[in-house]
């Protein structure tokens, strides 16, 4: 039972991560991404594979999720920067299950659907991080400095061009700033922040195949920010509370065996048709855009 | 490439038409994803097993009370979710989730209903085989064709021909001065919804006759239904169709010659390749 | 002559901004009224409120003594108003002869709606040419005018235009201007806004002339022209922007 509570609690944290880079994204740059999970994988496999492969440690393993998450984002979205805002985001959501094909079907590289196995545990100072109460504490700090840095991003200058850009781009531009450099930048750092809390999980489950890293923990991250209230800052915290815990929390109800699954599933997508049917600007939202 | 593989992609690019003209008439006309449109599939051939397999009916009334009743619930489903969500001013995006969110509220249902184990509408029933030189065609395969030429055609005739067609592709190009000569666009909206949800729940119905009901089919369906729609929306009707057949062929060719693994990447790099080339300014009216 | 349209102390804009700041305007039966003004006066924020495009914030506005407060748009136009916007937004993917059809949607009537096409066709013979081309294959002022064509299929009573002289060569404007006289001869009521002022007095029975959301003289063309500010600001040679 503790157990159990602690292992939902890393699920947790690693989520909220993706929420918040997530909500970096869309809420304040404006981007409107259905593709943050393949950001998720890349992190994932990256460490993975540096590993077990290379014999590479944690910390130069997260370093290294982080940056070739954020340098392949960054590259997407400069690639992307021409497309219609639709497009785009459809774009980012084919990217995702493109993504997710080549994790499936490349074998020689990520081993197909059997997946790595065999990811070592992370050490400090020569002591190994055990699974359990001290990776929960590993993956708190993570994402209290995730959460941190964007809070100190979003009241920089950079932060405040960001928000700006998302509100009027055309004004943006006509100062003189490079939109699409800015769009990129703001696209490797939630990029960035999904390949981090990427390489958290594969140290955690220590095994990795695809069907971690469907187009559903695309939505799932999107969902959470959207419900949440997008460019709000508690949102993503409130939107994780909702679309992954409020669910996890009918484990402790009975339901019948065969179909527990299907509810949790069913309660899952009514919260959010509902949530966004009443408010939606989500929980949080002030104001809506766009409608 | 042989013929039998050409027309094998033919008869599942007749069902991609099918979904991605419901999909791309719902999306010019209330300006957004419908991302619940592989679940109007999943209904659609869900109910038709329910009538056919359990209830004793024959196929085509299967196929035809699984369309209605995907009709029915997805408008029901549009009146109460989506456009009252746009009227509180919601983005393109956000009434694209909420449609997600009516999707995996929908999946879970069926899974509770039917179980998620694959069905078998036609246990036991071997379709009659056309054979034409090399090439051997089910007589379900050649149904699929006709009635996938049929419906798309109805439905061009209806938007080219009719008043209320006309209404409808005013509306879509200018939703706010439609308005302003008097149309009823919410209803029509509604009509569109309908047309576009018994699109997909035929294909749906068809598609449960011609094969296995996977439990896991509304995703892929989605996929195709919004691959070939941009693809086809920028060319209109002809686009659609031929961007259905297009990525039918193209995933058989696929299957054909690497494994089934790659189809969906493949589809989806079709559509990001083509984004690229193209950037397409669709000239779809963008969403106020 | 009976009221027609009756718009009191109306204030209106979009969301929470406001642009019409308490304007009482009224035209009666088969009267031709202008509303003239600079850009940014306000003059097309009006007739989005008559149609119920903007947000009404204070006042009202009545049709035949019907109140069109809480009304739709669609309603508004079933109601008898056709609205004619600025830069025409004629159906481009329509073709000409869709788009006059679409004008008459709400008209059941096969007979009467080629009464109406007959009328339109020969206003704009130029229309009849073009029927099935595309709208957004026209040129501006061929959308103006299948714009104006659009209107009048509704077989409306009152008939709003938008800057109908806007982006348009001054041969054509005037080509426009007569036409638009010969559909006040029909014994259409027409209420339109317009900058260019010369334009508007040679059409209009009565003029309203308006700023900053407000305004600020009424009269017939001949009483504004002798007012000095008016023949300073609207009528002289310098250029009002």
């Amino acid at each position: 039972m503790f157990a159990f509570v602690i292992h939902t609690a890393i699920i947790f944290t690693i989520f909220l991560m993706l929420a918040v880079g997530c909500n970096f994204i869309v809420g304040y740059g404006g981007l409107f991404t259905i593709g943050h999970g393949a950001f998720y994988a890349l992190g994932a496999y990256a460490a993975g594979l540096l590993s077990t492969k290379l014999g590479l440690g944690f910390w130069p393993g997260l370093a290294a999720g982080g940056v070739v998450a954020a340098a392949v984002g960054g590259a997407l979205a400069i690639s992307l920067s021409t497309v219609d805002e639709d497009y785009f985001s459809l774009a980012t959501f084919g990217f995702g299950i493109v993504t997710f094909t080549v994790l499936m079907n490349w074998f020689s590289v990520t081993n197909g659907a059997l997946g790595i196995a065999g990811i070592p545990a992370p050490t400090l100072f020569g002591l190994e991080i055990e699974s359990g109460v001290p990776y929960l504490a590993l993956v708190v700090v993570a994402a209290v400095l995730c959460y941190g840095g964007v809070w100190l991003l979003i009241r920089s200058p950079f932060g405040r061009v960001l928000q700006a850009m998302r509100d009027e781009a055309a004004g943006v531009a006509a100062c003189g700033r490079n939109v699409v450099w800015l769009k990129s930048v703001c696209f490797a750092i939630g990029s960035f922040i999904a390949g981090v809390a990427g390489v958290l999980y594969a140290h955690y489950a220590t095994y990795i195949d695809p069907t971690s890293f469907t187009v559903e923990v695309s939505i799932l991250s999107l969902s959470m920010a959207v419900v949440g209230g997008l460019g709000t800052l508690a949102g993503p915290l409130l939107g994780a509370v909702v679309v992954v815990l409020a669910p996890e929390l009918l484990r402790f109800v009975d339901l019948p065996a065969g179909s527990a699954g299907l509810i949790r599933q069913g309660i899952y997508g009514g919260l959010l048709v509902l949530t966004l049917a009443i408010r939606p600007a989500g929980l949080l939202g002030r104001r809506t855009r766009g409608g | 490439m042989s013929s039998q593989i050409l027309i094998n992609g033919i008869v599942i690019g007749a069902l991609y038409v099918m979904l991605a003209l419901g999909f791309s008439m719902i999306y010019t006309s209330t300006g957004f994803f419908n991302l619940s449109h592989g679940a109007i599939l999943l209904t659609g051939a869900y109910v038709s097993y329910a009538a056919g397999a359990l209830w004793g009916l024959g196929f085509a009334a299967s196929v035809v009370i699984g369309a209605l009743a995907a009709t029915a619930i997805h408008v029901v489903a549009a009146a109460g979710i989506y456009l009252p969500m746009r009227s509180r001013g919601a983005s393109m995006w956000i009434m694209a989730i909420g449609s997600l969110g009516f999707a995996i509220v929908s999946q879970a249902a069926i899974g509770i209903v039917f179980g998620t184990r694959t069905l078998n509408i036609r246990e036991g029933y071997v379709a009659p085989v056309l054979q034409v030189g090399e090439v051997r065609v089910s007589y379900i395969d050649v149904a699929i064709i006709a009635i996938s030429v049929v419906l798309v055609t109805a439905t061009h005739q209806f938007l080219q021909r009719t008043k209320t067609g006309i209404g409808i592709r005013a509306a879509m190009a200018d939703r706010d001065m439609a308005q302003a000569v008097g149309i009823r666009v919410r209803s029509l909206e509604l009509l569109v919804f309908a047309i576009g949800a018994f699109l997909a729940g035929t294909a749906g119905g068809l598609y449960a006759l011609k094969g296995a009901i996977i439990y896991s089919m509304g995703g892929p369906a989605l996929l195709k239904s919004i691959v070939v729609s941009i693809l086809g929306i920028p060319f209109g009707l002809v686009g659609v169709f031929g961007g259905g057949i297009f990525l039918g062929v193209v995933e058989n060719v696929v299957v054909a010659n690497w494994s089934a693994g790659w189809v969906d990447g493949v589809s989806l790099l079709v559509l990001i390749v083509f984004v690229w080339l193209t950037a397409v300014r669709a000239r779809v009216r963008k969403y106020r | 002559m009976s009221l027609l349209l009756e718009i009191t102390e109306l204030a209106a804009g979009y969301g929470g901004v406001s642009v019409l700041d308490g304007i009482s305007i009224r035209v009666d039966s088969a009267e031709t009224v202008g509303v003239i003004g600079a850009n940014g006066a306000g003059k097309t924020t009006l007739l989005k409120s008559i149609m119920g495009f903007a947000t009404v914030q204070g006042g009202g506005v009545a049709m035949d003594g019907a109140d069109l407060h809480t009304r739709p748009v669609h309603d508004r136009a079933r109601l008898g108003i056709a609205y004619v916007p600025e830069g025409a937004r004629v159906f481009g993917e329509l073709t000409v002869a869709e788009n006059l059809e679409v004008g008459g949607y709400t008209t059941k009537s096969r007979a009467v709606l080629q009464e109406r096409l007959d009328v339109v066709l020969d206003l704009f013979p130029v229309l009849r040419q073009r029927l099935s081309y595309k709208g957004n294959t026209l040129s501006g002022g061929q959308r103006q005018m299948l714009a104006v064509g659009r209107g009048l299929m509704a077989g409306a009573s009152l008939l709003l235009l938008d800057e109908p002289s806007l982006g348009l060569a001054p041969l054509i404007v005037d080509e426009l201007f007569a036409k638009l006289a010969s559909i006040r001869e029909l014994g259409t009521t027409i209420l339109f806004v317009e900058q260019n002022a010369a334009k508007a007095f040679e059409l209009a029975d009565r003029v309203y002339v308006m700023s900053a959301g407000r305004i600020h003289l009424e009269g017939t063309p001949a009483q504004l022209m002798e007012d000095p500010s008016v023949a300073a600001l609207y009528l002289g040679g310098e250029s009002v922007d």
